[in-house]
């Protein structure tokens, strides 16, 4: 039960903070007019997409250091995300700032870092408690 | 009351809110596992889901979403079986 909710929680993460924010830039690179901040996105998720691979197969071999890693570029993903909601909202003087959005946009990656930080679960990466509940 | 077989300690909030499996619930003193009877267990979870995911599919896309509905709701749920727990409606196996 603890690696099915690591593992769905992480894969969970992968694919909303990664592969969406992935394939974003790479619908619009197909278009003729290929700008360069298109080219630095998918540039940057590139390497954050290949490092959460490698982050996820050693998770997968309860290798914890890997976690960290792993969310650490979770939260460089919310970071540009909320920043790019914050500069687009200041740029437009029609929009106010809203606060309960971006506790909005942090709440779902810090209930996912809970589970796999502070919940039972952690126990997947503790060797000799795992297999003492086996 | 249900309590801990183990070290006879009163089962915690923070022990529900911690498992990931509603069947097993770690004693948040001696951290041994507490096994809740399948039966009761069983029965009171379903009726918990089946108030909660009606209502988080309802309110999906809605403005907050996180905030507004899934917070209070899935804490609700979890305050909710804490007590049926606590009540000993759902019973622990000894």
């Amino acid at each position: 039960m603890n690696k099915l909710a690591i593992i769905s929680t992480v894969i969970i993460c992968f694919i909303i903070y990664t592969i969406i924010p992935l394939l974003i830039p790479i619908l619009f690179i197909s278009f003729p007019s290929i700008s360069t901040a298109n080219i630095f996105t998918l540039a940057l998720w590139g390497v954050i997409f290949l490092t959460q691979l490698v982050c996820m197969y050693q998770i997968i071999n309860k290798n914890k250091k890997w976690l960290h890693i792993f969310f650490f570029l979770v939260f460089i993903s919310i970071f540009f995300s909320i920043a790019d909601y914050v500069i687009l909202t200041v740029e437009s003087s029609e929009n106010e700032l809203d606060i309960t959005e971006i506790i909005n946009d942090l709440l779902f990656p810090v209930f996912a870092a809970w589970i796999v930080y502070f919940s039972d679960a952690k126990d997947f990466f503790n060797i000799t408690k795992e297999c003492k509940n086996e | 009351m249900s309590k801990c077989s183990q070290c006879d300690a009163a089962i915690s909030f923070m022990s529900v809110l911690n498992t990931v499996n509603p069947f097993k619930v770690k004693c948040s003193n001696c951290k041994e596992a507490i096994h809740i009877d399948k039966k009761s267990g069983g029965i009171a979870v379903f009726i918990i889901l089946a108030i909660i995911v009606p209502l988080l599919i309802i309110f999906y896309g809605s403005s907050g979403y996180w905030l507004k509905v899934m917070l209070p709701v899935v804490a609700a749920a979890e305050v909710g079986y804490f007590l049926l727990i606590k009540k000993g409606i759902v019973k622990t196996k000894q």
